[in-house]
């Protein structure tokens, strides 16, 4: 397993607008197509980004973005890192259940997002923020 | 000189005070450069001239064929040097900062440009501190607080224009997210509604609005509306169409998207979002016959 320790070589996006949310998917997509994901595969790495830039703008307003590519013997991945400083969750396993929402939306995309990657860390706590780590592996 | 401490010399405010510091500029320093200002409205003409005139670094024609805006260019930047000898008066010199990067950044001034015509002009007053002072060490002091608050000076434009650029581009995106989508009839009871850009709240309830208003002033029955040029499909995305998509059905006429690309669609659909509510008809060709279909029934 790679350390998390932070990369020298991760692309960072600040996501504050909606218009971020579009640079961050960009980012990620664009860095799937140089790691040779397939053409269904960097749509989900950038669905993936994308769902994760979304919750950012919706629920703390501002918070980042980080996409690397990761490596692990002979597997090839992506990994991307969205931090926040606003108000965190409550309660974690209600907020990764399918149709929960406090924003009036579908309620899928942490549950949604934790579906189409391979590796999901979440930790977050009320009013520290939230820290959301998937890795996609080609 | 150095006694010399001109009253004038204001104590600065907090943000002032605090960017000061970070360049080592005292009150000594500002009392200084200050008391350069006679010298510099002597010559501040004739350093622009040969800025502007010199071989290579500037090639704008000579003033009688420079536009309207050139001269007001050249107007702006001679007040905003003259400036940094106000230096020793406060809040009007800060204000005078921001409203040089705002200049700067509205007529396309930029920073090396900026930066060019300064370097410049410090170093020609440096040439005309050596000249007149007596004492070397005198004049190398005198040469040292110029340099340092007109490096301050320097940034406090920079910042200024930085913000200014921000403050433009976050307005852009504002016009830009509120931009009309268009209804168009492609025949009787049928519309076709092409989406363009990004669609976040605010944009999609404008939508839905726009949407159900043609509906009703068109007695459209059916709309096909094409997400081909939506820049990120997500689930928030979906959600506001199904919204919209729901709203059309309530209004009593069918809807159809199109444009979504068969990756974004398995990403859409392994994320949990169901196709039924969407009524996808892959691409726009399809989707009009698909509505035209609706219409006979």
């Amino acid at each position: 397993m790679n350390q998390l320790a932070p990369n020298p070589a991760a692309l960072l996006q600040r996501v504050k607008l909606d218009s971020d949310v579009v640079a961050a998917r960009q980012m990620a997509r664009q860095l799937a197509v140089e790691l040779e994901f397939s053409r269904p595969d960097q749509a989900l790495v950038a669905t993936a980004v994308s769902e994760l830039a979304r919750n950012i703008v919706k629920y703390a307003q501002d918070g980042d973005i980080e996409i690397c590519a990761v490596t692990s013997g002979p597997r090839v991945g992506i990994r991307v890192t969205a931090r926040d400083q606003g108000p965190g969750l409550e309660d974690i396993d209600l907020a990764m259940q399918d149709g929960f929402s406090t924003g009036n939306s579908l309620g899928l995309g942490l549950p949604g997002t934790r579906r189409i990657v391979d590796e999901f860390d979440i930790s977050s706590a009320p009013g520290k923020g939230l820290t959301v780590t998937v890795t996609k592996w080609r | 000189m150095n006694e010399v401490i001109s009253s004038t010399i204001q104590s600065p405010g907090e943000g002032l005070r605090e960017v000061w510091g970070w360049f080592d500029v005292s009150q000594d320093d500002r009392a200084r450069v200050a008391d350069l200002s006679p010298l510099m409205e002597q010559n501040i003409d004739g350093i622009l001239q040969d800025y502007y005139s010199r071989d290579g670094g500037y090639d704008h024609p000579s003033d009688e064929n420079t536009s309207g805006s050139m001269q007001e260019v050249r107007a702006q930047q001679r007040r905003h040097l003259l400036e940094l000898f106000d230096a020793g008066l406060d809040q009007k010199y800060f204000e005078g900062r921001e409203a040089a990067g705002i200049f700067n950044e509205s007529y396309g001034i930029s920073p090396s440009f900026y930066m060019g015509l300064y370097t410049y002009a410090i170093n020609r007053v440096c040439e005309l501190v050596q000249d007149s002072c007596e004492d070397a060490a005198e004049a190398q002091t005198v040469q040292r607080s110029l340099r340092k608050t007109a490096a301050c000076h320097q940034a406090l434009t920079m910042e200024a224009f930085s913000t200014a650029r921000t403050e433009a581009i976050e307005q852009r995106e504002r016009q830009l997210s509120e931009l009309p989508t268009p209804v168009l009839r492609l025949q009787e009871g049928l519309l076709l509604v092409p989406v363009v850009g990004t669609l976040d709240s605010h944009r999609s309830r404008l939508l839905t609005i726009q949407i159900l208003d043609a509906i009703r002033d068109q007695s459209a029955r059916a709309v096909v509306l094409d997400i081909t040029g939506v820049a990120a499909v997500d689930s928030m995305v979906a959600n506001h169409l199904i919204q919209t998509m729901t709203a059309t059905r309530l209004m009593g006429a069918y809807s159809v998207l199109t444009g979504i690309s068969s990756e974004v669609a398995q990403a859409l659909v392994k994320i949990g979002v169901t196709g039924e509510a969407l009524n996808p008809a892959g691409d726009l060709e399809r989707g009009v016959a698909t509505a035209r279909k609706l219409l006979e029934t």
